[in-house]
């Protein structure tokens, strides 16, 4: 699978991240793919699309912030290691299925 | 993971933002020829720690590019390259995958 632009924010804990998963679903043709939330309260959402799709959900969530947003980074046409790497996350964290 | 990584180079980062980690990841995978081993999260606020793999002259290039590339959006609070690790390092690195 490759994907166009990986868009990750960062927010303080579980609820905040759901909140701003939803916002950036709602802003912009982005999809959810996985959460890291293991260390420190600390949870970074994921999101993935096109690379215009992802850097205005991004920019959205940062400029009119429903919660703290601790930083946001936007990685623009990923490598294979970093599409590894996420997928490999979402199957950990049960948001993808097994074989993919 | 499974992978077999004994014997090639290490390049090992840790930063205070996971965000950064992976846009220096990013800019690693790009480059240079190297595989990432784990991405593991420590307790500086909200950082983590890359580890690379791969031949000694891409670790060094895809250190470079990471630390340009990182230092954007967070601090890279250490970083080492290990030319050639000996067995037992091995076992250090990877038993804190996924813990």
């Amino acid at each position: 699978m490759t994907y166009g632009a990986f868009g990750l924010v960062e927010v303080l804990g579980s609820a905040n991240a759901v909140l701003v998963a939803d916002q950036m679903l709602k802003t912009a043709e982005v999809e959810f793919r996985t959460w890291d939330t293991r260390c420190g309260g600390h949870a970074t959402v994921f999101m993935s699309g096109d690379v215009a799709a992802v850097t205005s959900a991004v920019a959205r969530v940062s400029e009119a912030p429903l919660c703290e947003v601790v930083a946001s980074a936007v990685i623009s046409n990923p490598s294979e290691e970093t599409i590894r790497l996420v997928e490999e996350s979402a199957v950990r964290n049960g948001f993808a299925p097994e074989h993919t | 993971m499974a992978e077999n990584y004994s014997g090639m180079g290490i390049g090992i980062f840790e930063m205070d933002s996971l965000c950064a980690a992976y846009v220096a990841l990013d800019a690693a995978a790009k480059a240079a020829d190297v595989r990432i081993q784990s991405v593991e999260r420590n307790r500086l606020k909200s950082g983590a720690c890359v580890k690379m793999r791969g031949r000694i002259s891409d670790i060094r290039a895809a250190m470079e590019a990471a630390i340009a590339a990182g230092e954007k959006y967070g601090t890279v609070t250490a970083h080492h390259v290990i030319a050639s690790p000996a067995e037992d390092t091995e076992i250090a690195m990877s038993m804190t995958i996924y813990k």
